[in-house]
Formats: structure tokens, sequence, C-alpha cells
């Protein structure tokens, strides 16, 4: 959710599959990248990546510069002066139930947005709720859900799962449970990736690949 | 007086593989969470 590299790996991925021609089914599962920062984090990503990681500002400055400029080339507007940095595991739990009405991946775009590009807040119930209703999901469940914690063991299921797997970084992509492709790669790269696992199966099978992202 | 014998064998098909086989593809951005590897 606050990974950079996650949505503009989605992007790239997105892109890949449309070159590839493969049919693809994809499901987010969750990893978590910093479970201890608080919901309401007094401060933003610079200060976040610089008292919290130790990295020198000029650092952090520069990272980000960076990676916003890799945004801006796929189509994306990251607006860092305006990013909440906050604790994501509400928005994980969100996505879980996503998933079980149907509706996963219009919400994971959507909290995408809200966190890199229109300055919303993605770690306060009220707010996940709000974006919720935006995709089609029943806003009153939603609270409810979130409040009890229901899908919060799945969060912590896919994240044993991703250490299972030996995942250590996201984006990282799980296709048919067996091949894995690391980091917001190029969209040829994932052409290429799903043509071959396409090739290794019988017919025009669908693919189905699991981003997991933090 | 008896004595039990417990032995174990180890098959080299059930030997520890990795779960996931990384496709071949050149270095790109992610998080780790520490900050070094690009946030």
């Amino acid at each position: 959710m606050q990974c950079p590299w996650c949505y503009i790996g989605k992007r790239k991925f997105e892109a890949g599959v449309a070159a590839s021609g493969v049919e693809v089914e994809v499901e987010y599962h969750s990893f978590e990248l910093a479970p201890d920062t608080p919901v309401d984090f007094a401060g933003s990503p610079v200060d976040y990546l610089s008292e919290r990681k130790g990295i020198p500002v000029p650092q952090v400055l520069e990272m980000l510069e960076r990676v916003t400029g890799i945004a801006e080339s796929v189509g994306l507007h990251y607006d860092y002066d305006s990013v909440h940095q906050t604790n994501t595991i509400k928005a994980h739990e969100l996505l879980h139930y996503a998933k079980a009405h149907g509706l996963q991946l219009e919400m994971k775009e959507s909290l995408l947005k809200a966190y890199f590009v229109d300055g919303g807040h993605v770690g306060r119930i009220e707010d996940l709720a709000e974006l919720a209703a935006g995709v089609g999901l029943d806003r009153a469940d939603v609270v409810r859900s979130l409040t009890e914690n229901e899908y919060l063991a799945a969060v912590k299921s896919d994240v044993a799962q991703a250490a299972e797997y030996g995942i250590q970084g996201v984006p990282f992509f799980v296709i048919d449970g067996k091949y894995g492709i690391s980091g917001a790669q190029d969209p040829d790269t994932f052409a290429g990736a799903l043509r071959q696992v396409q090739g290794e199966k019988a017919g025009t099978e669908t693919v189905i690949t699991e981003e997991t992202h933090a | 007086m008896s004595e039990t014998t417990t032995t174990t064998t180890t098959d080299a098909s059930a030997a520890p593989r990795p779960i996931i086989q990384l496709l071949e593809q050149p270095e790109a951005g992610g998080c780790c969470g520490g900050g070094s590897c690009g946030i």
C-alpha cells in the first residue's frame, strides 16, 4: 500500500498482460513492510524514512524524486507532499474484505490512488470505509468488518505464506503458485514470463497471478 | 528386556527445495522495509 514500486509495478504488470495476450486472473496478497508504524504517524514519508530508518534527508529526497519520476513515466502522478504515512493493516484487511465481495482489484487501485496521488489517509477505518463505498462496497458493513478485525487472520496468513515462499520485498508476483517475479519489472519481462508459463500449460488456460504487495 | 530402535531415513526426493522458482529477470525497483533497497 505504501511501497511506491508496487503501484508502478502494477501498471507495468498490466501493460505486460496486455502485451502478452495471455488470459490472467489476479489476486492480491498482503505483505507488511513496517507493522510498527502508528496509524496516526505525525509526519511525512521523508520524516518516516529519515527518523525511523535512519536515511539522511538528502538521500530520502533523492529516492523520492527518482521514484516519482519513474511513476510519472507510467502515467502515475505521485504527490509526496500530501502523502499520509500510516499503518496499513486495516487497508490490507479491507482488501481481503473486498476480495470476498468480488471487488478486490477495484479496491486496490482506489487505495493506491488515494495514498500516492490524492493525499488520502489509508490507515483510519472511517477513511477506508469512504474509499470502500466509492468502489461499491457497503460502507457500514466495512466499518463493522474492520472494527471486528474480521480479516486480520487472513492478512497474517498471507504474511506467513510470503515468508514461506522466501519473499523479502515487494512487489512480488507469483505465477500459478510456482514461479516468481520480483520487483517492478518492465512490461516485456512480465509478458515474456506469462507467455512462458502459458506455454507450459495445455491450450489457453487462464494463468493465475498472485501479486504480493505492501 | 527389549530395546526399541528408531531409524530415520532420508528420501532424496523430499529434500528441501525452493517453493517458488524465480524466472529469469533483471534487477528492478522494490521495497523491503529497510530503506536501503529503494524505500
